[in-house]
């Protein structure tokens, strides 16, 4: 590697360090420009930035001796420092004393923390609580002293049971293995609830923190993490740090002021998850990995990975782990007595989530996130529609009224179910009749693509997107004349088309019927022209910026793809199919870009990365979004044969059915994830045979998000 | 190196102050590993104060210098402990008490940095791209040396050894996965 390039890879290196985790990738994309080594290289590099101790220097102390203190052996190390097992010579009793390692004793964030940690675990005085003695400072040696708890960890427990070597717990999967976990969960739930009623989250509960004592009973160690309310916080306690693997999501997004008590409840499940399972409930190779894990998936079920495991117990271990806080228990309190009704064998709270629940963790609009995450071709994942994908034998009942858009009333018509493969094309099967207006009807889980038709010719279409279990469903849907619909449409003639070899995330699908696509994305007037209509919710960041310097002519974007649907199903029309979208990028001849063989410019597809990374602040993103994104049908060259303008420029765009998108380049098998919503390639550097995958982090809304509208020709 | 002043003599003379680091580092690391707790910490910058004591003691001018005694220092910890490792690496083991108590401080180590000859290995691959950086390493991880005395002893700026510790850290965390194939440090 020549000295220039080296310069280069230290230089970016170390800008992207400075950023949030989630922001680097852009950032990346955009400094090495279409650098492809040099993105890898620099990627491998942040990649194995971990945070565990490779290379951090062992521990310095000046002597073994610190006040009245004698160092006698290491026995751990937590967050903030080692721990050592110490004698006291004026009280003449052991305890145990944790060091902040030399190296961090000129570092006030360290030092800051370390104190905090004391001042906070001080506080509290509980039996499930290593209680703390005092803090000192001797020469550069800053440590406190606390009660010394005879026994192990419990991850040195689970290592002991995983490799069937002995340990204290009774023998796995019996049920005095399930009874004495949930007796050590509750323990332990008792602690820090009780913590919590003084205003204390733990924030890194883990095996590792939990000391078992001669006993059997359960002690809370190491509050190095620790955010006491009353003490306020500091500026390091949001950044992801220590070990992933038991994080809840809102901590590994380094929400912030989003990590409240509810955190601990996600970490404590995330324990009891491993005692059920004997495996961490994301795995990965680095931090990175196990957090973009947590971020985007939900983990195995405990059922799934060990039969053994009592139901309500695997129950009580996904309420606590639910992604979103508000669907978990709603306090410590709670989780700790719904072990206890387990216990009792009493009826427990926990149950499966209701399809209500599903949908709200599905298309809950959040707040547009602290950082824009991901580009290129993104792909939402829809939080835990997951496993229920699974073919099922049970239908879900589905009332849809439909109403034309003129009059607001009923209309005589019939309705038509076509069932469609996960990728959005059409199967074999043949299609259902869904009766008359309203229709009333049930129809197996899976993607379907509703047709209706009024006896005046108007029409509508929509995509069904049944998980299995999933509770009654209530829709409306808006009737409209096709020519009034299809204005400012394009036919898209794909006849003969099929993925087959053409891209390795797509089914094997039978041809896409011909269909009308938007030829540019919806814009801010036309979405404000539907809110104005029909009272339906504007873009959070709207009311949030000046929106007098928001071009009409702008692609409207902020919205969920809820929204967008709602758009869509008020005009008469869908979204475009993952596989009308796939074709488009790609054409009849699998094209590497919309527009053909042509490698990409500006000129092609615009800058709406650079958006993306414009700020902190929904201002600056604001303003960034204005100076980079460009009216529709800006990019002429971008267009496709067919005339469509911005597929592969611009925003980003949602789409109307789930692909099964693999995580980097693996592909989700069914029985994995469905993951709902994806766009239009932004980024068009790293392709994975022809295809540009990319994850986002969330069902939110986001600045650089935006849709189009799409119908069949003809059924 | 701008300390060049402290060895006239050259690369010769570099050479034997090497060595003369490394021997006493060498036994300070037997003699201060014997006898000791197990379970106890070993301290790197507590040997090479003592070394460079020792040194300063023997009226040897050249090393008036702390910072430039540091670079040696650091240099000499890595030799000592990567050429212990080898040692052990390559002969069967005899129940010797000096041998086991200088595995004892392969071994603190090791717990920090994975297999020590894959490290030095790694060292060596990165010299090759930027020699400072190993330097930063050898201060701080084999020196012991705190962030401020790796600066100090490097003429720059604390946060420029900052950010290159952390590059370099990454970059051998990330090369020494890619050569061996996994992950050879334990987890934490």
């Amino acid at each position: 590697m020549d000295s220039s390039r080296w310069t280069e890879t230290r230089r970016i290196h170390g800008a992207a360090l400075d950023l949030p985790i989630d922001e680097r990738e852009s950032f990346l994309r955009l400094e090495c420009g279409g650098d492809l080594a040099l993105y890898n290289e620099i990627k491998s590099i942040l990649d194995a930035e971990s945070p565990d101790e490779f290379l951090q220097s062992p521990p310095v102390i000046e002597a073994v001796h610190l006040g009245d203190f004698d160092l006698m052996a290491e026995i751990g190390s937590g967050s903030t420092g080692i721990v050592y097992r110490a004698w006291q010579h004026s009280l003449s009793r052991e305890v145990a004393l944790k060091l902040l390692p030399r190296h961090f004793a000129d570092n006030k964030e360290r030092v800051a923390r370390f104190q905090r940690e004391a001042r906070a675990a001080g506080k509290l005085r509980h039996p499930g609580i290593a209680s703390i003695f005092g803090v000192s400072c001797e020469g550069t040696s800053h440590f406190f002293t606390m009660e010394l708890i005879d026994g192990v960890d419990l991850a040195a427990e689970l290592s002991a049971i995983r490799k069937g070597e002995p340990n204290s717990l009774p023998e796995a999967n019996s049920f005095a293995y399930f009874d004495y976990i949930a007796k050590l969960i509750k323990g332990c739930a008792d602690a820090l609830s009780f913590a919590h009623g003084i205003g204390v989250v733990h924030r890194d509960v883990k095996p590792h923190n939990i000391m078992i004592d001669g006993n059997g009973l359960p002690h809370l160690v190491d509050f190095g993490l620790a955010k006491d309310v009353a003490l306020g916080s500091i500026t390091i306690t949001d950044r992801v740090e220590g070990t992933p693997y038991y994080m809840s999501p809102e901590q590994a997004r380094a929400s912030q002021g989003g990590v409240g008590p509810s955190t601990d409840v996600y970490s404590l499940g995330a324990v009891l998850y491993e005692l059920l399972t004997l495996a961490r409930p994301y795995e990965g190779r680095t931090a990175k990995e196990v957090i973009d894990k947590i971020l985007i998936r939900d983990p195995k079920p405990v059922l799934a990975s060990n039969k053994a495991v009592p139901k309500d117990l695997a129950l009580i271990c996904g309420k606590a782990m639910e992604r979103l806080p508000e669907f978990r228990y709603e306090s410590m309190l709670a989780f700790e007595e719904d072990l206890q009704r387990f216990l009792d064998r009493g009826p427990i709270l926990a149950a499966p989530p209701s399809m209500r629940r599903r949908a709200l963790r599905f298309c809950k609009a959040q707040r547009l996130p602290v950082s824009v995450a991901a580009v290129g071709m993104f792909i939402a994942v829809s939080a835990n529609v997951a496993a229920k994908w699974q073919a099922t034998s049970h239908f879900v009942s589905v009332h849809i009224q439909a109403t034309l858009a003129d009059e607001r009333v009923a209309v005589v018509g019939e309705g038509w179910a076509y069932p469609l493969n996960t990728d959005g094309f059409p199967t074999e099967a043949e299609p259902v009749s869904l009766g008359k207006n309203p229709f009333n009807f049930e129809l197996p889980p899976g993607t379907w693509k509703c047709w209706f038709q009024a006896e005046g010719g108007q029409v509508s279409e929509l995509f069904l997107v049944l998980p299995s279990g999933s509770e009654p469903l209530s829709l409306t849907t808006i009737l409209r004349p096709t020519e009034e619909a299809r204005r400012g449409m394009v036919l898209v003639d794909a006849g003969g088309w099929d993925a087959n070899g053409s891209c390795p995330f797509l089914a094997i699908g039978s041809e896409i019927p011909p269909f009308w696509a938007d030829r540019f994305e919806v814009t801010v007037d036309q979405y404000r022209e539907f809110c104005e209509a029909t009272g339906h919710r504007t873009p959070v960041f709207w009311g949030e910026v000046d929106l007098g310097l928001l071009p009409g002519d702008y692609p409207a974007t902020g919205m969920t793809i809820e929204d967008a649907k709602a758009y869509a199903s008020w005009k008469g029309k869908r979204l475009l199919s993952h596989a009308e979208f796939d074709y488009l990028l790609h054409g009849k001849m699998g094209s590497p870009y919309c527009w053909g063989d042509e490698e990409p410019t500006i000129e092609h597809r615009g800058d709406v990365l650079r958006s993306v990374d414009a700020g902190e602040t929904l201002e600056e993103r604001f303003l960034g979004f204005l100076k980079h994104v460009r009216p529709v049908g800006t990019f002429p060259l971008g267009a496709t044969p067919d005339g469509l303008l911005d597929i592969g420029g611009n925003v980003s765009e949602y789409l109307g059915t789930p692909a099964f998108w693999g995580i980097g380049d693996t592909r989700l098998t069914q029985d994995t994830k469905v993951l709902e919503i994806h766009s239009s390639y932004l980024e068009i550097r790293e392709r994975v045979d022809g295809r540009y995958a990319h994850i986002a982090h969330s069902t939110g809304s986001f600045l650089h998000i935006g849709f189009r509208c799409a119908q069949t020709d003809s059924h | 190196m701008s300390e060049q002043q402290h060895t006239p003599g050259g690369a010769e003379s570099s050479e034997g102050l090497f060595s003369l680091v490394y021997d006493e580092l060498y036994g300070l690391a037997k003699r201060s590993m014997n006898g000791q707790s197990p379970g106890h910490t070993l301290q790197p910058t507590a040997l090479v104060n003592e070394a460079y004591l020792k040194v300063l003691k023997s009226g040897n001018s050249q090393w008036s210098n702390r910072e430039h005694f540091l670079n040696f220092a650091a240099k000499a910890m890595r030799h000592v402990l990567v050429d212990h490792a080898r040692k052990k690496d390559a002969v069967k083991r005899r129940s010797s008490g000096e041998r086991v108590a200088l595995d004892q401080v392969v071994q603190e180590f090791e717990k920090r940095s994975g297999n020590l000859l894959a490290l030095d290995a790694g060292l060596e691959a990165l010299a090759n791209r930027d020699p400072q950086l190993v330097t930063i390493v050898e201060l701080h991880f084999f020196g012991g040396c705190s962030f401020e005395e790796t600066a100090s002893a490097l003429g720059m700026k604390t946060k420029e050894v900052k950010s290159g510790w952390v590059f370099a850290r990454s970059w051998l965390n990330n090369h020494l996965k890619s050569e061996l194939g996994h992950k050879i440090h334990p987890n934490p």
